[in-house]
């Protein structure tokens, strides 16, 4: 974006950057803390997600079973995030008991012991996680989708890896992984009903060790993609799973916010606004679900324009025409000034829905930090987007809507296309534990 | 009750002032000013659900629900979608069995909009045979996503196995064959029923004042009220299964278990014992089932334990997916034995003390969110009662232990519902 901050980490020190804010309301805090890298960093597919599990799995000062207990019966909340990026923990707490909520963040991130007991423990959850997933059709679709745009970068697999992925893991490919992210960089952020200062001199207390430059991420392989259309057995009845759409732009690209005014027009918003739902559920009703996106999953990589739509198999390939008609017409013949208005207005109005809460807070401001953007500031959003006007937004259909360069891929179910000798083998490999 | 557990109690409020006011036309309007964010969050709850159906009107309220998007006199077809995303809102509804309630989100200095959108729907929607005949194809698809995932349709054999012929036990969506033999007539005469203002209550939300909501209230202060009275019919009596009813589907490559225990209803006095028993059970990491069937015997992947909210009859749900390569008859032999256990090795003071906080914090967290306020306001106003979102967690707080150790002792000897999902292959092995 034009005004991207270049160095925002005036509140960052070292490998550490903090936000602290305080957030009246209910009696509850949120902390979040990331390590940068993510699936995209990692040698061996899956070890970031079972690193960020292992942080729950007990320190050199608690068993995992004293940490479940010591938190739960305190009320606080504690999840664990291995994603493309980053890995890391969530922990929500009502409000009284935020230094126990920090104290338990720093234990957790620096003391966690990533035991290989624990460790096969966790593999073997996480295979049935991906077993599971493959019991669900729109996730084996979604999966194919995203191999098919990303291969052989990262962002084309599963963050959880796959059963021959986790095989060749271990604890410690887990535990090298967590210090490397440590060295990577560490994005702290905390909201709730707190006191900012005193807030901030405990995070200096326990986490101003990390000191030092920063060091570089292992740059992943670049997207190419798996050809122009897919078809994927999944376990549906009738019904048939379409993804169609193809890579946009990262977070820092200018025509970011023109896109994200372009994503509304076409049906990015909430309830049924929008081209893409109108014309394929309201008009000719074929779909429950229609979803689209312009730049979904955006990150330090590309993301993609992403049209979604479950319909039954028989009407597929009418849904995939609708789509594919909205699409060349936007790209050719733009917007109208009328449209950008209203698509402009949603975004600018769906602002204060973002900061409503202290764990929406702790999410904004560990994004900002993440993508040294500042999100947080609603001044800044709202000079960004009042920029974007109509020509701005048909410049952007011009060039980031491409319909003659669109990836489909097609989740049909089992049955319509002869049972478990998949017209693509390699998709449901990809999905489902072998 | 612990200090700390007392100390948190004066947190159990929904923040800021509830106020309320009822229109000449018998419409009732709760307000709950707080204007801790620039927002409000309207919530207008008919007291109409699938319950109420009559048999060639299954999936009719959910299918009204839908047509309630599609245009009345003054806001014609997409207009209310339209209108809600210029303005930067957002809307929604949802369909249970008791209740059909809409929702709009808006900011403060934009929100009446959203009276006048719903004083015009209720006041004059059109159910136009074409966009009638569109929307049923928009439905079965519905239907297909919900045949399709592995829980819902469990979870829906399960209910049809636990109630029977009670109407908690139909699916709100209807069946196909419901839905094919459906005409604009079954909706309007659902409509006419139950749409009434004397038949719904307003919450509105957040950053907004008595005052002004009266003022925003005009467009609905405008329709006349009902001339006929209304009725609503009871409940009829359910009879929860005496001994262990079974239920088995196949799906996919992952065993699941769902086992339905009747529950007391969201009012009864029973109900925070019951959700202390659940947390007791399914509340995290470390409670009976994780420890049992996760940790120690390493049986499945996760296990949760739920208790419903309805004005009839509950259900207490535990649910879990099995590990791969694990027997799903070694995996519910051990849960009826961790049921049974609590009945020699009953939950400690501390355990009882822990799950106590638990739903406190649970309790707070979900009330953070404005739209969530109005939500839990609007479930009391109109099912439960008054003031029942705060009496709830307060009557949690004030549970006595002893009560939470006698009904878990009982758990596993009530009649149940054990609903297996089991993969395709080897179907024949375990037909």
């Amino acid at each position: 974006m034009s005004s991207v901050v270049d160095q925002p980490e005036t509140r960052a020190r070292g490998r550490l950057a903090v936000a602290v804010r305080q957030v009246p309301g209910v009696a509850v805090c949120a902390v979040r803390c990331y390590l940068r890298g993510g699936a995209y960093a990692e040698p061996i597919p899956g070890a970031s997600a079972l690193a960020a599990r292992l942080l729950a799995e007990g320190t050199d000062q608690r068993s995992w079973e004293r940490l479940a207990v010591d938190l739960e019966r305190r009320g606080m909340s504690l999840s664990t995030q291995g994603a493309g990026e980053a890995h890391g923990l969530m922990l929500d707490a009502l409000a009284v008991d935020w230094e126990q909520a920090l104290e338990t963040v720093a234990e957790l991130v620096f003391h966690s012991t990533f035991d290989q007991e624990r460790f096969e423990w966790q593999r073997q959850q996480t295979l049935a996680e991906i077993e599971s997933l493959a019991d669900q059709a729109e996730v084996v679709a979604g999966r194919a989708f995203m191999e098919q745009l990303y291969h052989p970068h990262p962002a084309g697999r599963l963050v959880l890896g796959d059963a021959e992925s986790l095989a060749s893991l271990d604890a410690g490919d887990c535990a090298r992984f967590h210090r490397e992210g440590l060295e990577r960089g560490v994005v702290l952020a905390v909201a709730g009903q707190i006191e900012e200062a005193r807030v901030e001199r405990r995070i200096e207390d326990l986490f101003g060790r990390l000191e030092g430059e920063i060091a570089p991420r292992r740059a992943p392989p670049p997207a190419v993609g798996l050809g122009a259309r897919r078809e994927v057995p999944v376990p549906a009845r009738d019904q048939s799973h379409l993804f169609v759409g193809h890579l946009t732009v990262d977070r820092a690209h200018p025509d970011l916010p023109a896109l994200e005014v372009l994503g509304v027009v076409l049906g990015a918003g909430d309830g049924l606004f929008g081209r893409i739902p109108n014309r394929v559920r309201e008009q000719e009703g074929l779909a429950y679900s229609v979803q689209v996106g312009v730049a979904s999953g955006a990150g330090t990589e590309a993301g993609r324009l992403v049209v979604y739509v479950a319909t039954a198999d028989a009407t597929a390939a009418l849904a995939e025409a609708a789509i594919r008609e909205e699409l060349e017409r936007v790209a050719s013949d733009g917007v109208a000034a009328v449209e950008v208005e209203a698509a402009r207005g949603y975004v600018l109005g769906r602002e204060p829905f973002r900061r409503e809460t202290a764990r929406q807070w702790a999410d904004l401001l560990a994004e900002s930090l993440f993508y040294r953007i500042p999100y947080d500031d609603p001044g800044w959003i709202r000079r960004e987007l009042e920029r974007v006007d109509v020509a701005a937004v048909r410049e952007a259909a011009r060039r980031h809507v491409r319909p003659d360069d669109l990836r489909v891929t097609l989740g049909r179910p089992r049955a319509s296309i002869g049972g478990p000798g998949s017209v693509d083998g390699e998709a449901s490999r990809s999905a489902r534990r072998t | 009750m612990s200090l700390a557990v007392a100390e948190r109690r004066r947190e159990l409020s929904l923040p800021g002032r509830l106020g309320r006011f009822v229109l000449d036309n018998g419409l009732r309007v709760c307000v709950l000013e707080n204007r801790v964010a620039p927002l409000v969050s309207a919530a207008l709850w008919y007291r109409v659900g699938a319950r109420d159906e009559l048999p060639h009107q299954y999936g009719a309220a959910h299918f009204l629900e839908h047509m309630m998007f599609r245009g009345a006199e003054r806001f014609g077809p997409g207009e209310i979608d339209r209108l809600t995303s210029e303005l930067g809102g957002s809307c929604n509804a949802f369909t249970s069995h008791d209740s059909t309630v809409y929702t709009f989100r808006f900011s403060s200095d934009r929100w009446p909009i959203a009276l006048e959108l719903e004083a015009d729907r209720l006041s004059s929607l059109a159910i136009d045979q074409h966009a009638f005949e569109r929307e049923r194809r928009v439905i079965l698809e519905e239907l297909s996503m919900y045949e399709d995932e592995p829980w819902d349709a469990l979870d829906q054999d399960v209910s049809a196995r636990m109630y029977g012929g009670h109407p908690y036990g139909r699916p709100v969506l209807g069946t196909r064959e419901s839905l094919e033999q459906m005409t604009p007539a079954t909706l309007r005469d659902l409509m006419r029923a139950h749409y009434r203002t004397d038949n719904a209550v307003l919450i509105l939300a957040g950053d907004v004042s008595i005052d002004e909501a009266v003022e925003a209230c005009s467009p609905l202060a405008a329709i006349p009220a009902p001339v006929e009275a209304g009725r609503r019919r009871r409940l009829p009596s359910h009879r929860p299964p005496k001994s262990r009813r079974r239920v088995i589907r196949r799906h996919g490559e992952l065993a699941r278990l769902l086992v339905d225990l009747p529950a007391p209803t969201a009012t009864d006095l029973q109900h925070p014992v019951h959700r202390l028993a659940a947390l007791v059970l399914g509340g995290g990491r470390s409670s009976r089932l994780h420890r049992g069937l996760v940790e120690d015997r390493r049986l499945c992947s996760w296990v949760s334990c739920d208790l419903s909210e309805s004005e009839g009859p509950g259900v207490l749900t535990i649910a879990l997916e099995v590990l791969p390569g694990v027997e799903p008859e070694r995996v519910e032999d051990e849960l009826w034995r961790t049921l049974e256990a609590l009945a020699t090795q009953p939950p400690s003071d501390e355990e009882i003390l822990g799950c106590r906080r638990m739903a406190v914090a649970d309790w707070m967290f979900a009330h953070e969110h404005g739209h969530r306020q109005a939500l839990a306001v609007g479930a009391g106003e109109a099912s439960f009662g008054e003031g029942w979102a705060q009496r709830s967690i307060e009557a949690l707080v004030d549970s006595p232990d002893e009560e939470v150790r006698e009904l878990a002792a009982k758990l596993g000897e009530r009649g149940s519902v054990v609903g297996w999902s089991l993969p395709l292959h080897g179907a024949e092995a375990h037909d």
